[in-house]
């Protein structure tokens, strides 16, 4: 009986490769693990019965078009709507030999930080059901750390594979953008917008980003990997410089416990041979998020003009073509996406544009900027990725500000199109605390190493507590 | 007080590519509804577009043409409203960073017209409005949608308002039509909607420079429509000011069954289009190689033959020579300059045959001896021209008409022209036979074979 909780993908391929389980037996085993524990965890939108393929099973964030199986992106206004064609990600895992196991919940079109948004019911952490998993990947998170995956795809806009990894003691990746293909991803914010992984380890994280980064012909905004990707082997740090910027880690509202695993993290990268630095990024923190919540929502209030009954999804109105518009955008969208449609209607409108779209597209130039000065001095900048740890369901749904504000550290290099990996690096108060690992554009591999080196110093159980 | 007319026209012409703009749909003009789409085209989540390589060459190719600067760096925009033929919920248009930008074209009469900008854009869908008044879709029962059109390459020529009349304003359209074809970027055929243009029109004190609110007349779906239209929009205008009133800015679309074009959109109603960067596409930016490798393949343009024909004729049949499509024709076929275009543009232009099929020297040998040749008889040759195995030869003939096929006509002719003589023949005045042939003798030029007149003439007399 395999042990799904514990088993890495790694791992499973090894099984694999010995011929000691199939591919379908594996996904037999997350799929009875899913039977077990998914009433209480809600990870999965839709299972996948049949087993496509003989590599290690995956999961997939319901934002990713699967020919044939429904795509909601945790929507009403694509209920029932099931893609004609694979995404480009899909259709790569498909060639890799992945079968999948099952699309997981989301945040409604990806926005929101705790999975509560998803028009089909929260997801639950499995370190603690009581608590959100993060979002908006947070179906993801709870399907590898309750172990009903060994790995899973998420996607992050501004923090959405990061924060659910750090929230789930699991690694994320949101590599650098324009790596992975955006073809099929359900549209949030397309500037932002990049699909990654979610899994045990750092090496599962770079042997899933190697089968889906590279260029895509279907995606303008691709381009090929300067290098190809390696799995990460070394066990020390020795002349890494790793820049600690000031804002990013002593910014309002980060917990305690938050700071000491941090702060002991970023000890261990002296204790394994780097020269550890403070550094700056003054405007970075201060309008990261205001822009993003300018620029985000704009993207968004176009990306989601498709949604309105006329090709597919639900129809709603028997008056005018006015009143059908209004009928079925008024039902199908929830809280959240209204909100941030109506204010990125507004800051795209005539007169307004210069000022708020135009002027955060403007201050992301300063975000690159200061990014890049501060990644001339180190090859890698450190910080907490959430200021807290999980928070309880409900704690934040009636305040939108509070909960933007669990991706305040994760959206500045977002802005500024730059990688991060999350890791776990300890708990507080026994959940777990992630940190992030900031590179320059491309440097998926330097991060690789950073995070497997301090993963085997850190030695972090990735098994919820509870469940072991 | 005398008026001076201020026109613009805003012309959309589809690009002749064998794929859409953003996708790898083929374009087939007729093709069964919605039998050319594909995710992309329809918008299905998370579907992203590629640009169409070949759409921007034709681009390119076509600033050339209009003497514009192809930019280095030109924006997709995204141009937001809600509408059934619109599948984003916009058009991936430009915006302020087009792709080809300040240019100008020379008319026949050497007058300039510059232009604003040319740029890429995508075209809608197309609804159909199933019952209700009028297809428009107030009052329709329901609404179809054919999304083969969706996404078709589309250019958007703007002009500055330089053209002063209708009749600029009609030529201009008939030549930039004539360039568009020649360089075979599109087929430009109003029946097909593959060229459809806007006009504004404006109109000020003569000798004023202001610009005075504009109307727009939409869906023009001719160059002699348009022409009217402008007429009577300028002859509106006039009324107005003249009457103490001032013009409001307004749309119509332009229906050449009514008296009068009814105004449809009021600036109150003005749509605000959010434009947004395109963040699916990165910028334009074409390689200048390209550019200049574009340029050289630029073929002598219509404009610079009429310049070129203008020397020996009339620019306005110099002009009617080239937008007609028979210039090449018209140089190839030898003979007195003024003669040869006149009958390319009259008598040859009514048989409809292909100019890239005709003999040009038999033609010529043809035209040369259309004094000498009996009117029928040189139309029939005229439309034998096309032939493969057309000869003049075989219509000169010794110069005397033997065929009765080329003189029943003409013999039919006379007699229907003089009724009281045919009724006074038959009454008995055989006499008159003789008044018959002289007639027809008359209008052959005295080459009608007499014995074969007087055969004909009996016969027919006789019925």
């Amino acid at each position: 009986m395999t042990d799904t909780l514990r088993l890495t993908a790694e791992e499973a391929m090894g099984l694999i490769e010995r011929g000691e389980a199939s591919g379908a037996e594996l996904h037999r085993a997350y799929l009875d693990a899913a039977a077990e524990r998914d009433g209480e965890l809600h990870a999965y939108l839709t299972t996948v019965e049949t087993a496509e393929g003989d590599g290690v099973p995956i999961a997939l964030k319901d934002v990713i078009s699967t020919k044939g199986i429904e795509t909601t992106a945790g929507s009403k206004i694509l209920a029932g709507y099931t893609p004609v064609f694979d995404s480009t990600v899909a259709a790569r895992c498909k060639e890799a030999g992945l079968p999948t196991i099952g699309k997981t919940n989301m945040d409604e079109f990806a926005m929101g930080s705790s999975t509560e948004n998803s028009a089909y019911g929260p997801t639950r952490n499995p370190w603690d059901p009581e608590r959100v998993p993060g979002g908006s990947s947070g179906g993801s998170a709870a399907a590898v750390a309750g172990g009903l995956a060994p790995w899973a795809l998420g996607s992050d806009t501004g923090g959405s594979i990061k924060q659910p990894a750090a929230l789930c003691g699991l690694v994320g990746l949101r590599p650098t953008y324009g790596t992975v293909s955006r073809y099929g991803i359900v549209a949030f914010a397309s500037s932002l917008d990049q699909v990654g992984p979610l899994t045990k380890t750092v090496r599962d994280a770079a042997l899933l980003y190697r089968i889906i980064a590279g260029r895509d012909p279907l995606d303008s905004t691709t381009v090929d990997l300067p290098e190809p990707i390696e799995l990460p082997e070394a066990e020390d740090l020795k002349g890494l410089r790793v820049g600690v910027p000031k804002e990013l880690n002593e910014a309002e509202g980060i917990e305690p416990g938050v700071t000491q695993a941090v702060q002991r993290a970023i000890e261990l990268c002296r204790e394994l041979g780097a020269e550890v630095g403070e550094t700056t990024l003054p405007r970075s923190v201060e309008f990261g998020m205001p822009c993003y919540y300018l620029i985000a929502p704009s993207e968004a209030s176009s990306n989601l003009a498709r949604y309105d009954g006329v090709r597919y999804g639900p129809r709603a109105g028997n008056g005018d073509i006015r009143e059908m518009y209004m009928q079925t955008r008024d039902e199908g969208f929830g809280d959240e996406p209204k909100r941030r449609i109506m204010l990125g209607t507004y800051a795209l409108s005539a007169g307004y544009y210069e000022a708020f779209y135009g002027q955060a597209q403007k201050v992301r130039t300063v975000i690159r900027d200061e990014f890049a000065a501060a990644l001339e001095q180190f090859d890698v900048l450190v910080s907490p990725t959430s200021p807290t740890v999980a928070f309880p369901l409900g704690a934040k749904t009636e305040n939108p500000l509070a909960m933007y504000l669990s991706d305040v550290l994760a959206i500045p290099p977002n802005m500024a199109g730059l990688p991060g990996l999350s890791i776990p690096c300890g708990l507080s108060e026994g959940l777990p605390v992630g940190l992030q690992l900031i590179g320059p554009q491309f440097s998926e591999n330097l991060l690789f190493r950073t995070g497997h080196a301090l993963e085997r110093a850190l030695n972090f159980d990735f098994v919820p507590e509870r469940l072991r | 007080m005398s008026w001076e007319p201020v026109i613009g026209l805003e012309i959309h012409i589809h690009l002749k590519t064998r794929t859409k703009m953003f996708c790898r749909c083929e374009l087939e003009y007729g093709a069964k509804e919605n039998s050319r789409t594909c995710p992309v085209c329809l918008a299905h989540p998370g579907t992203l577009p590629v640009p169409n390589a070949r759409a921007i060459e034709m681009t390119i190719l076509l600033g050339h043409a209009l003497q514009c600067e192809v930019v280095e760096h030109a924006v997709f925009h995204r141009k937001h409203y809600f509408y059934p033929d619109l599948p984003k919920g916009y058009q991936i248009s430009q915006y302020d960073q087009p792709l080809c930008v300040n240019g100008r074209f020379t008319l026949a009469d050497r007058s300039e017209v510059g232009i604003t900008r040319a740029h890429l854009e995508e075209d809608a869908a197309k609804n159909v409005h199933m019952g209700g008044a009028g297809g428009r879709i107030a009052g329709a029962d329901r609404t179809l949608v054919d999304y083969n059109r969706a996404g078709t390459p589309l250019v958007e020529i703007v002009t500055e308002p330089d053209l002063r009349s209708s009749e600029q304003a009609k030529r201009f359209l008939q030549l930039l039509r004539q360039t568009v074809v020649e360089l075979g970027i599109s087929d430009a055929e109003m029946e097909k909607g593959s060229l459809r243009f806007d006009v504004n029109v404006s109109i000020r004190p003569e000798g004023s420079d202001e610009l005075r609110t504009r109307t727009e007349l939409k869906n023009m779906n001719s160059f002699n429509f348009a022409a009217k239209g402008i007429e009577r929009e300028i002859k509106r205008q006039i009324e107005i000011y003249e009457a103490g009133g001032e013009v409001e800015q307004e749309t119509m679309h332009f229906d050449p069954g009514n008296e009068s074009a009814p105004p449809l959109r009021s600036k109150e109603e003005a749509q605000d289009y959010r434009y947004l960067p395109e963040p699916d596409l990165v910028p334009l930016e074409p390689e200048r190689e390209l550019v200049e490798r574009l340029r050289g393949e630029l073929p002598e343009l219509p404009g610079a033959r009429i310049a070129r024909l203008a020397d020996d004729l009339d620019p306005e049949l110099a002009e009617g020579l080239v937008t007609s499509g028979r210039d090449r024709l018209f140089e190839q076929v030898p003979g007195e300059r003024r003669t040869v275009a006149n009958v390319l543009m009259n008598q040859w232009a009514a048989t409809g045959v292909d100019p890239a099929a005709v003999n040009a020297d038999e033609l010529g040998k043809l035209i040369e001896a259309r004094d000498r040749i009996p009117r029928a008889a040189f139309m029939e040759a005229l439309e034998a021209s096309g032939e493969a195995s057309f000869e003049a030869e075989r219509y000169l003939g010794d110069g005397q008409i033997g065929d009765t096929a080329d003189l029943e006509p003409l013999v039919e002719q006379v007699l229907a022209a003089n009724p009281s003589q045919v009724e006074d023949y038959r009454g008995g005045k055989e006499g008159l036979l003789g008044f018959f042939v002289g007639q027809v003798m008359k209008e052959t030029g005295g080459r009608a074979n007499p014995k074969l007149v007087n055969e004909l003439l009996r016969e027919k007399l006789k019925a």
